[in-house]
C-alpha cells in the first residue's frame, strides 16, 4: 500500500490578515523594483529590505519571544514567504538563516549560541551560509574530507566547502564536517559546527555563475578554531540533523515560484491580444502552478500538525524545480512578439536571465536525481 | 470529513473491491451488472449528496473525492459517480431524485416546448456520447430554454439510441435522439447551468486520482516481482525514477482534485475545477507511458488488469472537457482578470 497524503489544506482566517499586511508592506517597499530584480527571488541579496522586514517581525516570526521570535503560527509563516516571493521581494539575505539556521539552533543549539544568533537573525542584520558540498562531495556528502580534530575548549576544523550559497556575504556557516571515520554507515562520524567568517583562518571566494550573478562561493578553513558550545546537537549526529530539516527546506514555496515572474510578465505582455496559443499557454502554466501552490499548502499543513511529510515534500521539490525551470522555454518557445504593441523589454529581460539561471534550480537542494531516489525508496523500491 | 462518511468510504472500499473480486464483468453479462449494481445502490453509495431526511449522507465535494476516487481505482464499470451527481444537482435544484441510474448530457441544438393547456413541457434534440445513456433509467440535461439556462430529466425510455459507442475503456457512451419526448421535469435557472458540465469534470478528475491509484500501485507491486538480469528490476535506477515520476503524476492529480472539491464546497470551484481538470488530463501521457513500460509486455495484454486504469485514462482525458477545452477557458479568465489579479487569485483558497 502507497501511503502518500496529498489531502487539501484551509488556511486559518488569521493568515489572511497577515497576508494582507505582507501586500501593503510590499507594495510600499518594492516600488522601485525592477521586474529584472524581481526575477532574482530568492537570489535577490539586499540588507536593507532583510532588516525593514526583520522590524516588521517577519524573519523568524515563529521562534519563542525570549530569542526575539513572534510566537506566530507556522502557516502564517508560510503565507509571509509566499507573499514575499510572489512578489520578487530581495529575501536571499536571510533566507537560509530564517528557513534553517535558525530552526536547527533551536532544536540543537546551547544556550550560549541561541542567546549569540537569534536575537541578531530576527532584526535581519545576521546572515547565515550552509556548508555541505566540497569538492569531492556533492550528491554523495559521506564523502565529506573538512575535518575536526578535537582540542582543548574547542575544535580545530581544516578542509574546504564549496558552491555555497551567499558564503562571501554570510557571517556565519553551520558546517558538516567529519569528526570521527566512518565505520559501517556511511553517514556516521558526521558533526555540525557553527563556524564565524570572521576567525582566523577562514578564507573566502565569490564563484561567478555563468549569468554574471555571484551568489555562492567557495569557503577555505585553515587551523579554524570553534569553541565547544559551537558544536550544533552532538557529536556524530550530524547526518540525522541535517535530514530532519530537509522537508522545511524541500517543501517551501521557494521550490515552485522561482520563475513565477516571468509568468507574472507574459500575463502583462499578452492580456490585451492574446493569440489562442498564448491563452493555452497560461491556461496551462496556470493550472501547473495553482497545483503546485495546492501540494506545497498540503505539505505545509502536515507540517504545522507535526507529521512526517519526508517524501511529499521531496515530490513537491522534484515537481516544482522541473515546472519552474521547463518554464523558461515553453515561453521562449511560445511567445509571439510581433503580434503585440506592448512592449515586452521586461519579458525578454526576465526570459533571458532565467534561461541562464533556471539550470540551479534541480541542483540546488538535492539533485533531482537524489530526490527521485528518495521518492522511490518511499514507495519501497529501495 | 464526518464519522458516517468515514465509514461509508471504508465500507464503499470494501464493497467495490469484492464486486470486482472476479475481474471486469464482461459487457453483456447483464445479470452480473445488475448484481453490481442493486449491491452498490443498497449501501446508499448513489445517495451520498442527499439530505439525511432524504435517506443520504449529507455528503460533500470532499467526501465525494474519496467515493469517486474508488469508483476510478476499481475501475466500476457503471454510471455511479453521474448519478450520485445527478441526483446532488436534483436536490440542490428543488427537483425530484428517482431512486435509479441516472447519468449526464449536454444539450446541443435543442427546443423545448411548452404546452400552454396542460403546462407539460416536451424535448427535442441530440444527446451525445452519453455515459451508460441506454443503460440508465434517466439522464439530467444542461440546455437552454427561452434564451435561459435549464436542467430538465428526461427518461431514457422515451428517446431514441442511434449509435452505442463505446469508449477505450468499453464504457458505453449513448447518442440518443428524443423527438417531441415528454420532459419529466424542468428547472428554469436563474444563473449559468455550466455546474453540471463543471461537476462531471470534477468527477472524472477524481475518478482519474483513483485510477492513477491503481496504475501506480501496479506498477511498484510489478517492478518488484519481475527478475532480469538476476534481479528485480524494481532495483535498477533508471525504473526508480521513472516509478518516481509516476508517483509525482498522481500525486499531483490528488492533491489536485482534493483541492478543486475544498474549493467547489466552499465556492463556486470554477477556476479551481478548471485548473485541477486540466492538471489531471496532463498527467495521462508520461504515467500511462511509464505504467505500460514498465510492465512490458504483459502489461499490454487483455489479460492483465493495467489497462483497467490506463484506457480510462485515455477515455476520460477528453470527456467533459478536453486539455483544449479546460486550457482555453482558464487562459481566457486569466487574461481577462489582468496581471494584477493572478496572485491574488492563484491565493484565493
Amino acid at each position: 500500500m502507497i501511503n502518500i497524503d496529498f489531502s487539501s489544506m484551509q488556511l486559518p482566517p488569521e493568515c489572511e490578515a497577515v497576508r494582507r499586511e505582507v501586500r501593503e508592506f510590499l507594495r510600499e517597499t518594492l516600488e522601485d523594483y525592477t521586474p529584472l530584480q524581481r526575477a532574482h527571488s530568492w537570489m535577490g541579496f539586499d540588507s536593507d529590505f532583510s532588516q525593514k522586514l526583520g522590524q516588521r517581525g517577519w524573519i523568524g516570526m515563529t521562534w519563542p519571544k525570549q530569542y526575539g521570535g513572534q510566537e506566530r503560527s507556522f502557516l502564517e509563516r508560510y503565507v509571509v514567504l509566499e507573499e514575499l516571493l510572489a512578489a520578487g521581494a530581495p529575501v536571499g539575505a536571510h533566507w537560509i538563516a530564517d528557513r534553517q539556521s535558525g530552526p536547527q539552533l533551536l532544536n540543537y543549539g546551547t544556550e550560549s549560541a541561541r542567546q549569540r544568533y537569534l536575537h541578531a537573525i530576527t532584526k535581519g542584520e545576521l546572515y547565515f551560509c550552509i556548508g555541505m558540498s566540497e569538492a569531492n562531495a556533492g550528491s554523495d556528502l559521506s564523502a565529506i574530507a573538512t575535518r575536526g580534530e578535537k582540542t582543548q575548549g574547542g575544535w580545530i576544523i581544516n578542509g574546504a566547502k564549496l558552491w555555497t550559497t551567499i558564503v562571501q556575504d554570510a557571517h556565519v556557516m553551520i558546517a558538516l564536517v567529519r569528526t570521527s571515520t566512518a565505520e559501517g554507515n556511511r553517514h556516521s562520524g558526521l558533526s555540525q559546527f557553527l563556524i564565524d567568517l570572521e576567525s582566523p583562518g577562514v578564507t573566502r571566494r565569490a564563484i561567478e555563475d555563468q549569468a554574471g550573478g555571484r551568489h555562492f562561493g567557495e569557503v577555505f578553513l585553515d587551523d579554524v578554531f570553534v569553541p565547544d558550545d559551537r558544536l550544533l546537537g552532538n557529536e556524530g549526529e550530524g547526518w540525522a540533523q541535517v535530514n530532519a530539516e530537509l522537508s522545511l527546506e524541500r517543501s517551501g514555496p521557494e521550490r515552485y515560484l522561482s520563475s513565477y515572474q516571468l509568468y507574472h510578465q507574459l500575463v502583462a505582455a499578452v492580456q490585451d491580444s492574446p493569440s489562442e496559443l498564448e491563452v493555452d499557454l497560461v491556461g496551462n502554466i496556470t493550472a501547473e502552478l495553482w497545483t503546485l501552490r495546492q501540494m506545497s499548502l498540503s505539505v505545509a499543513g502536515k507540517l504545522a500538525r507535526g507529521e512526517d511529510a519526508v517524501i511529499e515534500a521531496t515530490i513537491v521539490k522534484d515537481l516544482g524545480a522541473c515546472f519552474e525551470q521547463k518554464l523558461p522555454h515553453i515561453v521562449q518557445a511560445n511567445f509571439e512578439q510581433s503580434s503585440h504593441s506592448t512592449d515586452a523589454t521586461a519579458l525578454h529581460e526576465v526570459l533571458s536571465y532565467l534561461l541562464q539561471v533556471s539550470p540551479s534550480f534541480s541542483l540546488r537542494g538535492g539533485t533531482r536525481e537524489i530526490l527521485r531516489g528518495i521518492i522511490s525508496r518511499g514507495v519501497g523500491l529501495r | 470529513m464526518n464519522e458516517l462518511t468515514n465509514i461509508l468510504v471504508e465500507s464503499v472500499d470494501r464493497l467495490l473491491r469484492d464486486l470486482m473480486m472476479d475481474g471486469m464483468p464482461s459487457r453483456n453479462d447483464q445479470a452480473r451488472h445488475k448484481v453490481m449494481w442493486d449491491a452498490i445502490q443498497n449501501l446508499g453509495i448513489t445517495d451520498l449528496f442527499l439530505t439525511e431526511e432524504n435517506g443520504g449522507f449529507s455528503g460533500s465535494w470532499t467526501d465525494a473525492f474519496a467515493v469517486f476516487s474508488r469508483l476510478g481505482y476499481h475501475a466500476i464499470p457503471l454510471p455511479v459517480g453521474e448519478t450520485i451527481v445527478a441526483k446532488g444537482l436534483l436536490q440542490k435544484y428543488g427537483m425530484e431524485t428517482p431512486k435509479t441510474a441516472i447519468t449526464l448530457a449536454i444539450a446541443g441544438d435543442s427546443e423545448i416546448i411548452t404546452d400552454q393547456k396542460s403546462q407539460t413541457h416536451s424535448f427535442s434534440g441530440t444527446l451525445e456520447l452519453v455515459p451508460w445513456g441506454e443503460s440508465s433509467e434517466f439522464v439530467l440535461v444542461q440546455c437552454q430554454h427561452s434564451g435561459r439556462d435549464c436542467y430538465l430529466l428526461m427518461s431514457t425510455k422515451n428517446g431514441a439510441p442511434v449509435n452505442t459507442h463505446r469508449n477505450e475503456a468499453d464504457e458505453p457512451r449513448d447518442t440518443i435522439v428524443f423527438s417531441h419526448a415528454p420532459v419529466a421535469q424542468l428547472k428554469i435557472l436563474e444563473k449559468s447551468a455550466g455546474e453540471l458540465y463543471a461537476s462531471g469534470a470534477l468527477l472524472r478528475t477524481c475518478q482519474a486520482a483513483g485510477a492513477l491509484e491503481a496504475a501506480l500501485e501496479l506498477s511498484t507491486g510489478y517492478v518488484q516481482e519481475r527478475k532480469q538480469f538476476g534481479r528485480s528490476i524494481s532495483k535498477f535506477q533508471v525504473i526508480q525514477h521513472q516509478l518516481a515520476l509516476l508517483v509525482e503524476e498522481a500525486a499531483a492529480v490528488s492533491c489536485a482534485a482534493q483541492s478543486a472539491c475544498k474549493a467547489f464546497d466552499m465556492g463556486d470551484g470554477q477556476f479551481e475545477i478548471a485548473a485541477a481538470k486540466l492538471r489531471s488530463n496532463r498527467a495521462v501521457n508520461e504515467s500511462t507511458s511509464i505504467a505500460h513500460q514498465v510492465h512490458g509486455a504483459i502489461g499490454f495484454t487483455k489479460e492483465h488488469q493495467l489497462h483497467y486504469s490506463t484506457q480510462r485514462l485515455w477515455s476520460w482525458r477528453s470527456e467533459f472537457g478536453n486539455d483544449r477545452y479546460w486550457a482555453q477557458r482558464l487562459g481566457n479568465e486569466v487574461l481577462r482578470s489582468g496581471r494584477d489579479s493572478l496572485w491574488p487569485r492563484l491565493t484565493a483558497n
